[in-house]
């Protein structure tokens, strides 16, 4: 169901949700946590949308998107999904035009669900300081996407000369997977150290760095980074004395090649993550990221690369 | 040395068993069909287990088109999606070894079979043997385990073993099972599956009671009048004779699902979330549990007669398949209980388990005392507060309060403050199975219970069964489809309390 509110307030859109809790019965009965989802377009808000409705089915919540426009003219519209649109939801759409949009953290106060957590999520930016944003002051977690935006070493650069407990950018989460599979195939013996690390990876894309700022970071090797075509991960290569342990997944691949000297080589699930699945993964934890720091600020030095140095 | 990757306290990281490998008897059973087998599946597709990971199976004959009979196990019993990959993943790593369980050539080639696999998948020599086989198999399964020097790897690797309930049948013979066991294994590697100790409820009434600071100061005789404890099934025996007469519902649900759930529900805080801390409390409030009164008044039990229930004609529990016409097995039984210290005396605990009930459900439910005081004039319609922990189906916590009707007057009426486990929660939630598995391979104990709890809860219980024995006239029998017999009603009535209607 989805219900049309134009040059209205917050605060009225706000009781417009709660009454329909009552007559049309939302799917969830419990609400965890509220989204609050920043775009600069209406594509912005589409994919924000999907994502995040998706997500509800792990994490009830309610979310709000607010989309900033610029106009002469200062007007609040709003749009409420309810029902089978929200998955499991309850969903506002807030436009702001002009000056409707210069206070955001009164926008949102009466969307926010009372003394639960806030989430706020930038889907198509990297603020210049995140956490100083008026919704990014009000939230105990805040995530950017840095993904699609190119030039990932200056966002890399951004996120951690600013970085603020609770933050976290999407790339990170990207890379859950990969990491689950390396910490599997050193936990396994003989146990060495490792000499050195490569990793085959998309040189537009943070997470190639941010992978490898982790292994900087906990391994204590150098690691090189081989720019590949793809614009994803390909390849990690453990070099150690016994042989090389290699996690290889070819470009448009959903499987990866786990490759281990002496032993069978194995076909192991690594897909490319999608927004939903990643978001998920974001919003189980309410706490700051502690690891995702660590990478930020210690590891990227690690790397050969002179931006990052300091 | 340990995994520099795993140093860092790092969330994201999953919990994932170590390099090993599991030994399955019985793999062509009911349990291993069923539960295992699809259990280790979905753990394998959420990523849980390591890439070397390897199953073994031991079968006592040979099994055509065995890989096929796993697959299909895992493609009914999956509850995550099953995908060529990960199905692929995990049948690469199966084997079979064939051979009589009283054989030493059987555990000969399986010694070879375990180094084997050691060599190729990289397993580190870690196995645990999953002894899905009736107990009577035990000893000459271990015995054969044991002579072949299988139950101890090389050093800085671990053999554990996995048995199922049931843990004997009465005191001598739990410790008759036992000492078969930690003859050929260290008592720290053995591991005791009571399943209802997986769900997500059982342990969510350790976070209820420890991690909120609202209910201790009410959890203690001063507040709480009574606490009923129900686990109901609305089938009948099925095909379970061979296995369920001579049993009976006390031995097979009583002694350990609901003692288990009474320790978790009376027993003091824990130290900490250690296997030992948990057990030690748990072992001293089934220490101080005993019949509340005289056990000829604390103990009923009853068997299903025919009749019709929910629209369909049922046979009575006599008249089942395999069931000997003079069989005095209990289909129902009820136990008053109460615990002696200071925070419980004077508090009884009931317990029923029975097929054939109302409908299917388990649950506690903790009733408040009724005020001493209240100022309103009328208040009929307000009965006890009671705090129920539904632990299936629809797992959640419900809150009976008294609230005010509305209107003019001042009149009262209970009313229900519900939580819905899956209604805060919609993410997967791992199986009982999966849970207790995942917790056999990284070695973590606290889910399990230990042999000193299950001897205490045997002692207790025979206690009953001898009082049955040497009294058959006192068996009764109820309709189907109702909530038991009246032996049991008129034993709360002593105290002057009812059965809830769960």
């Amino acid at each position: 169901m989805i219900i049309h509110m134009n040059n209205t307030s917050s605060a009225a859109v706000g009781l417009r949700l709660e009454e329909l809790r009552d007559t049309v019965g939302s799917v969830a009965l419990g609400r965890v946590l509220t989204l609050v989802i920043i775009a600069k377009d209406g594509a912005g808000v589409r994919d924000g949308m999907q994502a995040a409705a998706g997500a509800s089915r792990a994490h009830p919540c309610r979310i709000v998107a607010i989309q900033p426009i610029e106009s002469s003219e200062s007007r609040l519209d709003a749009e409420i999904r309810v029902g089978a649109e929200a998955g499991l939801s309850e969903i506002a759409i807030l436009r702001c035009y002009g000056g409707a949009g210069s206070d955001l953290e009164t926008v949102l106060s009466p969307l926010i669900l009372p003394d639960t957590p806030i989430v706020a999520w930038w889907v198509q930016e990297v603020p210049a300081h995140t956490a100083d944003t008026a919704v990014g002051s009000i939230a105990q977690r805040r995530i950017t996407t840095s993904r699609f935006l190119g030039d990932p070493v200056h966002h890399l650069c951004t996120m951690r000369d600013t970085y603020t407990p609770g933050d976290t950018d999407l790339a990170w989460a990207g890379m859950t997977l990969w990491r689950n599979h390396l910490a599997a195939m050193l936990d396994e013996p003989p146990e060495e150290p490792v000499l050195a690390v490569t990793v085959h990876g998309a040189p537009e894309h943070p997470s190639t760095y941010l992978l490898a700022g982790w292994l900087a970071l906990r391994l204590g090797v150098s690691v090189d980074i081989e720019p590949n075509r793809g614009a994803v991960m390909t390849e990690v290569c453990l070099q150690r004395e016994s042989g090389d342990l290699q996690l290889v997944r070819p470009l448009g691949s959903e499987i990866a090649d786990m490759i281990r000297p002496g032993r069978q080589n194995q076909h192991v699930n690594l897909p490319v993550r999608t927004m939903e699945t990643m978001l998920i993964e974001e919003l189980r934890s309410m706490t700051a990221d502690t690891a995702y720091g660590e990478v930020l600020e210690h590891g990227l030095e690690l790397l050969d690369i002179p931006e990052f140095k300091r | 040395m340990p995994n520099p990757l795993r140093e860092a306290h790092d969330t994201r990281l999953q919990r994932i068993a170590g390099p090993c490998g599991i030994v399955l008897f019985g793999i062509t059973g009911d349990l291993a069909q069923r539960k295992i087998l699809p259990a280790l599946y979905d753990l394998a597709s959420r990523g849980l287990l390591p890439p070397s990971f390897s199953i073994i199976g031991v079968a006592r004959r040979h099994i055509e088109n065995i890989t096929e009979v796993v697959e299909n196990s895992i493609r009914d019993g999956a509850k995550m999606p099953v995908t060529d990959t990960t199905l692929n993943q995990l049948l690469s790593g199966f084997s079979m070894v064939e051979g009589q369980f009283d054989s030493d050539d059987t555990y000969r080639l399986l010694g070879e079979r375990m180094k084997d696999v050691d060599d190729t998948r990289g397993t580190g020599s870690n196995y645990a043997f999953y002894l899905s086989i009736p107990p009577e198999l035990f000893p000459t399964v271990l015995g054969g385990i044991g002579d072949a020097g299988l139950q101890a790897g090389p050093e800085g690797s671990w053999r554990r073993v996995v048995i199922e309930k049931p843990f004997g049948h009465d005191l001598a013979s739990a410790q008759a099972l036992d000492k078969v066991v930690t003859g050929v294994f260290d008592p720290d590697s053995v591991f005791r599956i009571d399943h209802y100790l997986g769900k997500e409820t059982v342990q969510n009434v350790l976070a209820l009671r420890f991690a909120n600071e609202i209910y201790e100061s009410v959890w203690n005789a001063n507040h709480v009048d009574h606490v009923q404890i129900t686990m109901a099934e609305d089938i009948g025996i099925g095909s379970r004779a061979g296995y369920y007469d001579g049993i009976g519902s006390a031995r097979d649900v009583i002694q350990n699902h609901l003692l288990q759930l009474l320790a978790l529900t009376a027993m003091e805080e824990p130290n900490s979330f250690s296997a030992e801390a948990l057990r030690v409390e748990k072992e001293k409030i089934l220490d101080a549990t005993s019949f509340y009164g005289p056990v000829s008044e604390s103990a009923v039990r009853a068997q299903y007669g025919a009749g019709w229930q929910g629209g369909q004609w049922v046979r009575g529990y006599l008249e089942e398949d395999g069931i000997p016409e003079d069989s005095i097995t209990d289909t129902y039984a009820a136990l008053r209980l109460g615990i002696h210290t200071r925070r419980w005396e004077g508090v009884p605990f009931y317990l029923r388990a029975g097929k054939r009930l109302g409908r299917r459900v388990s649950e506690i439910a903790v009733v408040f005392k009724y005020p001493p005081f209240l100022p309103f004039e009328s208040t009929a319609g307000m009965s006890h507060n009671t705090l129920v922990i539904r632990v299936q189906p629809q797992e959640g916590i419900t809150f009976k309060v008294g609230s005010k009707v509305p209107g003019s007057s001042m009149r009262l009426r209970d009313v229900t403050m519900d939580f819905a486990y899956g209604h805060a929660f919609t993410e997967y939630a791992p199986e009982a199975y999966e849970r207790l598995i995942l917790d056999v391979l990284l070695g973590d104990p606290p889910l399990f219970p230990q042999q000193k709890e299950i001897e205490t809860s045997w002692r207790l219980l025979d206690q009953a069964e001898e009082y049955w024995e040497a009294h058959p006239e006192t068996l009764e029998t109820y309709r189907p489809g109702t909530w038991g017999p009246q032996c049991a009603d008129k034993m709360l009535a002593r105290d002057g309390n009812i059965w809830r209607r769960p």
